[in-house]
């Protein structure tokens, strides 16, 4: 059976193992080493079968402060890897207007993964 | 003749970044009658703004932040407290704690008790690391490029390469990704990564950016927009390996290759300058050799985050109003030395019975490494890189018994061959 | 047939320091003249490229370039007084051309020898070296003898072209950016027929100032008697704060051609040290060259003056010196008298003033062009008020008559919106327009923080977007999309 090996730099301390994890051709986990604990493992795990990253970006704001075309947003939680230039592609288009306050949410369960987009600054003109 | 606001003050504070606005606060907070801050923009806030990605806040606010966010926390705090913001404001002359500034209405005089210095850093250019080639239009720094993206809305190029590996240069390298624009490459001219390892993940390896360590851009080809980029190979004496170069097809070179305390104000009056770290040599009051003149945040030394910007600059302004009232007890001098494997280290003199954070970093990436401060004192850490500043608070007590010099020093494997 | 869009008496090609001295001298008579420059903003050719400083008349051994050695000595003695009355920022600060062995110091002797010859005033020759070291502390202690010449000055080159120009149009003469010479014919009255990328135009007289160009241009009327060669040279920059690090300009003895081995103050405070000079393959060739800056400006430089460290260095920089052959090519043309050949080189600011004079009172006089003097010409302009230079009152009051000029925008060379404003209204639509009226994006973060900023006034007071603002006119765009852009185009299918 043929395998892939892949390395993972775990980030949960300042040794940074470098995680050699091999993956069956069915790209289930077969064998997770050179972790020096057990965090590593999970972190591994969860990098290769589901790495996830929280998006920060900017949209597009009309208001009445010329000096802001953007407002600074970001998913409320982390969401999948992989989807990450979809999002923005997504993103791309929208266009919101003031006032918009910190946190507010600008898009809803965007992409369908269940995840808001939020505001991270406020511009209330 | 229109000068105006001969008034005195007790706190003056120039720059309105995450250190002034901070350091504002706290002067309030501590007693400080009248607190004057000084912002030469627009809006305060300093670089925050710009940096839209998340790793502001965690120590200061207890919650992870985007850097418009940490500053938005900053002024809801700074509200009600009655600080004079003055922004449209740049200071121009600096005579001892005497400020003349330049407003859009009038030339300021302010007689300040007390002035804290904020006012940051900025980025080295392509001129300070003598990049050779034409000088077209297409060569940013990360900084430049970041406000034009974040806040002005305007990418600089679609096919990048980027000089540097520090923190700055991997966050673009994300956002222009992300953005849409094509990263060609990172080189870096050490042998190792210069920011955090969570970045190098994050910004690079995520997007499969190829990363040169070793290698420098040898040649910008474009008479008028960026063309071409070659870069090459470098050996451990840093000569250039013949045969090793590559060529780019590019339209954008963006530059990382560090940050410089701005401090041409501070040289107006006298303030020295550490040569380690561009900034005011400072004392654990993280005051400067004038008195009077205090000092917070990258204006001193380049920091990680922001929020210990905002904590040394609150230190600053703490001090200052206790200078004001005459209660600052300065019984002593212990000067502080770099020693082994430490690049730098402030603050530079002791001269207080007060609790002490010391904030250093290191010359080379070291494992197993333990630091030292002189003999009374010291901390293993499993790995210690230049990109990541060491923060030490040491109790008063603990520095009674040491009479005029301490040196701190760091001992390790080293875990990337020099 | 295209119409002739207007006629003038004379028509300048080149908006230099050769043509703005000849169409600034043009306007003190009366008579219609224009000048046609083919990039986007004036000096935006060679003199940007140059050092500014005015030789004294030191000639070099050679003694093949009496107009040269002529022009530089009568321009010396007009400079002082040109940019008092234009505004300019010009300082006599002297040189010392310094000796390191028995050698030099016999070159020492020879040049001293024929200075004094050729009326160089005040030229010294000093050997205590005690007495050099008090004139410049900073100097190598390795330097025996020093060449003293009392009237060696610096001037803003950029700040000269702006002057001699904005004052030539104030009494009348005017411009034409972008307007690049296509193709010149003679009509049946004599007079000539311009083709240029702004339209058609006709002038009795043409004076060649286009720098690298001109044998392009004199081609054009069917003279092929030159080829335009000329040096690169490689310069740096180095930050305010050596500022006074040296007082005169320092030059070493060993270089050849050019100005050599240098460092030398600038009339902004900066810096400057120098210099690499090469004949390169490409006639105009301005790129800097790694062995040129680490090889060759950086240890000849520091044997002048040790102690000023590389890492002071804020902007590597190459200028092309154009020049026909070894002396100035000022003369009419053998193909059509009219055709005035104006062609300087290496000392070619220096000498301009008088250069300038020469094109018209003396070459275009004798081919026929009547000069009658203007009663009203004014001679006196006004540069921009720059915020940086004024006293605090002298601050408070041009911010009282306007606010812009309290808002800064460039935060090392303290400059201000009320500046750059005034700078596009006499003529600036690029980047590089406003850092070389302004100052600003030549300080020591290279306009790093500015630039974002004067982008955004450029755009708004021209009307223009953006992403069509350049730096130096032609393809030099500075943020050719805005953002969003890039990513709605891979929406609707491009690839990453």
């Amino acid at each position: 059976m043929s395998s892939i090996s892949k390395e993972i730099i775990c980030l949960q301390c300042p040794f940074a193992c470098r995680v050699k994890v091999e993956l069956d051709e069915y790209n289930q986990i077969v064998s997770i080493a050179d972790n020096k604990c057990p965090r590593g493992k999970t972190y591994a795990e969860q990098e290769v079968v589901n790495p996830v990253r929280v998006l920060t970006t900017t949209v597009r704001i009309e208001s009445n402060d010329s000096e802001h075309p953007l407002l600074p947003v970001q998913t409320r939680d982390a969401i999948p890897k992989g989807i990450l230039k979809d999002a923005m592609k997504e993103l791309a288009d929208v266009v919101v207007k003031s006032p918009v306050k910190y946190k507010d949410i600008i898009v809803q369960d965007i992409l369908g993964t269940g995840v808001d987009v939020i505001a991270t600054f406020e511009i209330l003109e | 003749m229109s000068r105006i606001l001969n008034k005195p003050v007790d706190v003056a504070v120039i720059g309105g970044g995450p250190g002034g606005i901070g350091a504002a606060i706290r002067a309030k907070e501590d007693g400080a009658k009248n607190v004057v801050l000084l912002e030469r923009s627009e809006e305060l806030g300093g670089m925050l703004p710009q940096c839209i990605h998340n790793g502001f806040g965690l120590h200061y606010f207890k919650e992870e932040l985007s850097g418009p966010a940490y500053i938005h926390n900053l002024l809801k705090k700074m509200e009600r407290t009655g600080v004079d913001v003055m922004t449209h404001t740049m200071a121009v002359n600096l005579d001892g704690t005497r400020i003349t500034a330049l407003t859009e209405n009038s030339v300021v005089d302010i007689d300040a008790k007390s002035v804290i210095l904020a006012m940051g850093c900025r980025e080295r250019a392509r001129g300070a690391v003598r990049i050779p080639g034409h000088r077209p239009a297409g060569v940013y720094t990360a900084g430049t490029a970041q406000r034009l993206i974040n806040v002005e809305g305007y990418l600089p190029g679609r096919r990048v390469v980027i000089v540097g590996s520090g923190d700055i240069g991997m966050i673009m390298a994300r956002r222009l990704t992300l953005e849409g624009a094509e990263v060609l490459c990172l080189v870096e001219l050490l042998p190792f990564i210069g920011g955090l390892i969570r970045n190098e993940v994050q910004c690079l390896r995520d997007f499969n950016i190829p990363v040169f360590t070793s290698h420098v851009v040898t040649n910008v080809i474009g008479k008028d927009r960026v063309e071409k980029i070659i870069i090459a190979e470098v050996d451990k004496q840093r000569q250039l390996i013949p045969g090793s170069e590559k060529e780019y097809d590019a339209d954008t070179l963006l530059l990382s290759v560090g940050l410089i305390p701005e401090n041409e104000l501070s040289l107006l009056t006298g303030v020295e300058l550490n040569p380690l770290t561009g900034g005011p040599f400072v004392d654990d009051l993280w005051q400067t050799n004038v008195p009077g003149l205090f000092a917070g945040g990258n204006v001193v030394h380049v920091h990680d985050l922001a929020d210990y910007v905002t904590e040394s600059s609150e230190m600053a302004a703490a001090n200052a109003v206790k200078f004001i009232s005459g209660s600052l007890r300065t019984d002593r001098k212990l000067t502080v030395k770099a020693g082994k494997n430490i690049r730098y280290v402030v603050p530079n003199t002791i001269i207080s019975d007060q609790p002490i954070s010391f904030y250093m970093r290191v010359s080379w990436p070291l494992e197993n490494a333990t630091v030292r401060i002189g003999n009374i004192f010291e901390k293993k850490y499993t790995f210690v890189r230049p990109s990541e500043q060491i923060r030490i608070d040491i109790p008063a007590n603990k520095l009674k018994e040491v009479s005029d010099e301490i040196v701190v020093s760091c001992d390790g494997e080293e875990a990337i061959a020099r | 047939m295209q119409a002739v869009k207007a006629r003038y008496d004379v028509i300048v090609i080149g908006g230099g320091v050769a043509g703005a001295s000849v169409v600034r001298e043009l306007s003190k008579y009366k008579l219609t003249a224009a000048i046609f420059e083919k990039e986007a903003e004036v000096c935006f050719g060679q003199t940007k490229g140059t050092h500014g400083i005015i030789h004294s008349g030191l000639p070099g051994i050679s003694s093949l370039t009496p107009m040269k050695n002529r022009g530089e000595l009568k321009g010396n003695l007009m400079m002082e007084q040109l940019c008092k009355d234009l505004d300019v920022p010009y300082e006599k600060i002297g040189k010392l051309l310094v000796a390191f062995d028995k050698e030099e110091l016999e070159y020492l002797k020879k040049y001293e020898f024929k200075a004094k010859r050729n009326g160089v005033p005040g030229v010294e020759l000093i050997t205590d070296t005690q007495r050099i070291r008090q004139m410049e502390p900073n100097l190598s202690d390795k330097v025996i003898a020093a060449l003293y010449t009392p009237n060696t000055g610096i001037v803003s080159p950029w700040g000269l072209v702006y002057g001699l120009i904005e004052n030539a149009m104030d009494n009348g003469a005017e411009l034409f950016v972008e307007a690049e010479v296509r193709a010149i014919s003679v009509m049946e009255n004599g007079d000539f027929l311009i083709e240029t990328t702004n339209g058609r135009y006709q002038s009795s007289y043409i004076v060649n100032a286009a720098g690298l160009n001109a044998d392009k241009i004199a081609n054009m009327i069917g003279d092929y008697s030159f080829n335009m060669k000329g040096t690169r040279q490689q310069r740096i920059i180095m930050d305010k704060k050596v500022e006074g690090i040296v007082k005169h300009l320092v030059r070493g003895v060993k270089a050849t051609g050019g100005l050599g081995d240098f460092v030398c103050p600038t009339v902004y405070g900066d810096v400057m040290v120098g210099c690499k000079v090469e004949n390169v393959s490409e006639i105009g060739d301005t790129r800097t060259t790694r062995e040129g800056l680490e090889d060759w400006v950086i240890p000849r430089y520091m044997r002048l003056v040790p102690s000023l460290s590389p890492a002071m260095g804020i902007r590597p920089f190459a200028g092309f010196i154009p020049k026909e052959g070894t002396d100035y090519y000022v003369k009419p043309s053998d193909v059509n008298g009219r055709f005035i050949h104006m062609v300087l080189g290496s000392s070619g600011i220096t000498a301009s003033p008088a250069m300038g004079e020469y094109v018209v009172q003396e070459l275009l006089a004798r081919a026929g062009l009547e000069l009658e003097a203007k009663q009203d010409f004014n001679s006196y302009r006004k540069d921009i008020p720059h915020i940086h230079d004024l006293t605090d009152e002298g601050k408070a009051e041009l911010v009282a008559k306007n606010p812009l000029y309290g808002h800064i925008v460039c935060r090392c060379e303290t400059v201000s919106e009320g500046e750059m404003v005034e700078a596009i209204r006499r003529g600036a639509r690029t980047r590089d327009g406003i850092k070389y009226r302004t100052r600003s994006g030549m300080g020591r973060c290279q306009g790093g923080f500015c630039g974002p900023r004067v982008l955004k006034i450029l755009s708004r007071e021209l009307g223009m977007p953006m992403e069509q603002i350049t730096r130096k006119g032609g393809n030099s765009v500075e943020v050719p999309y805005k953002a969003k852009e890039l990513l709605k185009k891979k929406a609707r299918g491009g690839s990453w």
